[in-house]
């Protein structure tokens, strides 16, 4: 990212208020998040520069440097508040190294912070310069997405695919890449991503298995290739994993367990992976309000640097028999969160299903 | 240090893997290791440093221990950064 003003450390602490660990704090979510809402609203022009930002920690009261949050305004605009949750996915990643690495006993309380100093000359290899692709907008009329606002639609026939691959793979994680288009109308300030496309993805080193699925970074590389070759103007725009049901479950229809959630492994492979402002995280797999014959699903996109779950839409052939499929999990069903709402407190998945 | 040993510096250019992001390191030592030019793009470019970054030249990952000039890295390559994460 472009070079801030201020550098931002994560500070884990023990009880008794000693450090434990400290490590940059990236701001990059809400950075992107700011520039993409300037460009969205027609506040910035989709160049790829970066902009002038006027990037100012909210300070915990005289507890400097300690703080709240940050506001990030884009060439001018009104600035925007981000709160320390776009900092709580990184903070849990650093407890759990330490934890991993011993340094901190398995019962023992941790709490975390961030800090801001003034940046100084980075003590680096040499000169670094960054740039960034403009976002992959591409002009269009969406009179069914509401003005100001973000919608998600995937082809009927994605939805398909990914169900029957989900069934298919028992009770083994799997994982695709998303293809799809940015659509933006800039009379009516509204962006839709349109998901037309889901290439599977070979686990790497790590595996695969019930619980976890290892990405492998040549294939990444391959997918990226293979989708650019494609020569149709789809691109990567997220990502779909599944949480399959144990054995137990498949054999009991009445089995209410809910395995689709968006984990603390999963916000992971998000920021890292994932990390535009516009990409996406479908997980499937066994819905409570379902058998596990019949597997959901659920999204989650990036909302103001943070993971949320989001509404999507069904577009093409035979997408109204997935609107009433996905509306048997909908608002109310059982297990099924608001909408919008933010994501439970990333629950992990456990080896054992809790209901058999 | 005399011309004579002086080492080779070069311009390499580090890019997330889908190619939104790049970082334009210039004038870096030829006898750097792969995973010090992996570090400084990973922080500048504000990925989350708390992860491994694979560097991967044209399909072939790289040992983060190798020296540039080893892996006969010349000037203006392009390498792609790769985490390596997990679902869950």
């Amino acid at each position: 990212m472009s070079e801030l003003p201020w550098r931002f450390t994560l500070e884990v602490r023990r009880e008794s208020g000693d450090l434990a660990a400290t490590t940059q704090a990236s701001a990059a979510p809400c950075i992107e998040a700011a520039i993409f809402r300037s460009v969205w609203m027609g506040e910035l022009a989709n160049e790829g520069a970066w902009p002038d930002l006027q990037v100012t920690p909210e300070w915990l009261g005289d507890g400097r440097p300690v703080i709240t949050g940050l506001a990030v305004g884009v060439a001018g605009g009104t600035p925007r508040h981000f709160g320390l949750e776009a900092f709580a996915s990184q903070a849990r990643a650093l407890i759990r190294s330490l934890d991993a690495a011993g340094r901190i006993g398995a019962k023992e309380r941790v709490r975390w912070n961030v800090a801001a100093d003034p940046a100084g000359d980075p003590a680096g290899l040499g000169k670094v310069r960054i740039s960034r692709s403009p976002f992959p907008l591409e002009p269009a009329d969406l009179p069914d997405v509401a003005p100001g606002s973000f919608g998600v639609g995937f082809a009927a026939e994605v939805l398909a695919g990914l169900h029957d691959r989900v069934r298919s793979t028992g009770s083994v994680e799997g994982a695709e890449l998303l293809l799809g288009r940015l659509h933006h109308d800039s009379t009516r300030r509204a962006v839709q991503l349109s998901v037309a496309e889901a290439l599977p993805l070979t686990p790497g080193r790590g595996g695969q298995s019930n619980t976890h699925f290892a990405f492998d970074p040549g294939s990444f590389v391959a997918a990226r290739s293979a989708a650019l070759a494609r020569r149709d103007g789809l691109r990567p725009v997220g990502w779909h994993h599944n949480h399959n049901p144990c054995d137990a479950c498949l054999e009991r229809p009445d089995c209410d367990a809910n395995w689709v959630f968006f984990s603390e492994d999963d916000q992971q492979v998000q920021a890292t992976l994932f990390p535009s402002p516009y990409m996406v995280a479908l997980v499937g797999g066994k819905i409570a309000a379902l058998p596990a014959s019949r597997p959901g699903f659920r999204l989650y996109g990036w909302s103001g640097g943070v993971m949320e779950e989001r509404h999507f839409g069904v577009t093409g052939p035979g997408a109204e028999a997935w609107d009433r499929e996905l509306g048997a999990f909908a608002d109310g069903a059982p297990g099924r969160p608001p909408v919008g709402a933010p994501s439970p407190a990333t629950p992990e998945k456990e080896t054992t299903c809790p209901t058999n | 240090m005399t011309a004579a040993t002086r080492p080779t510096l070069i311009d390499l250019t580090l890019s997330d893997w889908e190619g939104s992001r790049k970082a334009h390191l210039e004038q870096v030592p030829a006898t750097s290791t792969v995973g010090q030019v992996v570090n400084e793009a990973v922080s500048h470019l504000g990925l989350p440093p708390q992860h491994l970054y694979q560097a991967v030249l044209r399909g072939r990952e790289l040992d983060p221990g190798a020296i540039l000039d080893d892996l006969g890295i010349a000037a203006d390559t392009e390498i792609d950064l790769v985490p390596e994460v997990s679902a869950g």
